[in-house]
């Protein structure tokens, strides 16, 4: 195997390797976002709205 | 199998930057993680709804006073004051919960059902509901009302912007002037709020601060006199400031309420270092309650508790001495 053979086998493994790694690690970390989808169920209970004029009782 | 079954999603609405597992929830309860997308499970689910709400409960004074509010709120928060008077919805999960089906489009319905000429996103953290509150707040501005947050202002600052093009008022918290405090008492960190603060006065947006004065935790003259110096410097002097009393609750119920008279101090040491609109709530205060001219002096609002009994405010200006009266009055 010629000298020049050599770095083009290494500089092919190597950019594999290198691809590998970008994907694994693309894979590993969190997928980051500031927007929430919504969820069309909620996973409390669903009331029926009754009369609003009234004042809350929270503060704020 | 779903590829996304197993993959972490990062929240990178607030600062706390929550990773958040399959099928967990970040530190806010509400924004969840199901099937690697992130899912807000409260939108179009307030637990609290309302068409009472005088805006100076909110305490908000210099904006439309004398109007009503129609107020929401959903489950969560991403604050864990200790001190929180609201604790029952903000720290509680939703599927511990009651809540009404209400999405964007029937909250302004309502609103103009009622003639409410304001919308307030409040009692909770409006913050962790942000895509109700955003898709909401944008279509009351298209129908021509206005947007109130009520909020502790604990949010990264793309998201921030991006909600306030749509947002007229914002009233905000700030706890205290101390990191430390922010940490142990509130779970949370100083900078964001001020951050906050000052991005929603550059985008010109109304906005009126307010302290929770808790005896022994942030009520030291020093706290005070800091709070309302970094206010001055930052915000400006015409902004509206409020100090507020505190009620045992929740995880502070060991600490008596604050004394009307250490209000009173707040409020002098405020105006003592140029701040014009002072105010005291959640205490009978009649200096602490009125709009005073900061020119003549003249009383401008009267208030007693929520109620407005008279304005004598003329185009925005005092009907005395012309002065001009920063706020949105009409």
């Amino acid at each position: 195997m010629t000298r020049r053979e050599f770095l083009c086998r290494i500089s092919v493994v190597v950019s594999a390797m290198g691809g590998c790694l970008a994907w694994m690690g693309r894979k590993a970390l969190p997928r980051r976002t500031v927007w929430a989808n919504r969820s069309d169920d909620y996973p409390g209970v669903i009331m029926p709205m009754g009369d609003i004029r009234t004042q809350s009782k929270w503060s704020g | 199998m779903n590829r996304g079954q197993n993959v972490k999603v990062q929240c990178e609405l607030c600062p706390k930057r929550c990773l958040i597992g399959p099928g967990q929830s970040g530190e806010c309860r509400v924004r969840v993680n199901l099937d690697g997308v992130l899912r807000s499970v409260v939108y179009g689910f307030p637990c609290s709804m309302t068409a009472d709400d005088p805006v100076e409960k909110k305490p908000v004074f210099h904006f439309l006073p004398g109007t009503k509010i129609l107020s929401l709120a959903t489950v969560g928060c991403n604050l864990h004051c200790k001190n929180c008077q609201n604790w029952e919805i903000s720290q509680t999960n939703p599927e511990d919960s009651h809540a009404y089906v209400c999405p964007p489009a029937k909250v302004v319905a309502l609103a103009r059902q009622y003639n409410r000429p304001s919308i307030a996103y409040t009692y909770t953290e409006p913050i962790v509901y942000y895509e109700y509150t955003y898709d909401t707040a944008r279509l009351a501005k298209e129908a021509g009302l206005r947007n109130v947050l009520v909020t502790a202002g604990y949010v990264n600052e793309e998201p921030w912007r991006k909600l306030l093009q749509y947002i007229d008022a914002v009233r905000i918290d700030l706890k205290s002037m101390s990191e430390a405090f922010y940490r142990d008492v509130c779970s949370a960190t100083l900078k964001p709020v001020q951050n906050s603060i000052v991005v929603a006065k550059s985008m010109g947006v109304h906005v009126e601060v307010i302290n929770l004065v808790i005896p022994t935790l942030n009520d030291k003259p020093e706290d005070l006199r800091s709070l309302s110096q970094w206010v001055r410097a930052n915000v400006g002097k015409e902004t509206p400031l409020h100090f507020s009393g505190f009620y045992p609750t929740y995880q502070m119920r060991h600490l008596p309420p604050t004394s009307l008279q250490s209000l009173e101090t707040a409020r002098d040491i405020a105006m003592s270092e140029g701040m014009e609109y002072v105010y005291i709530g959640n205490r009978q205060s009649e200096k602490g309650e009125h709009t005073y001219c900061p020119a003549c002096k003249r009383v401008l609002i009267q208030r007693v508790g929520f109620t407005v009994l008279q304005n004598r405010l003329k185009d925005g200006r005092c009907p005395d001495c012309g002065r001009e009266i920063h706020g949105v009055w009409k």
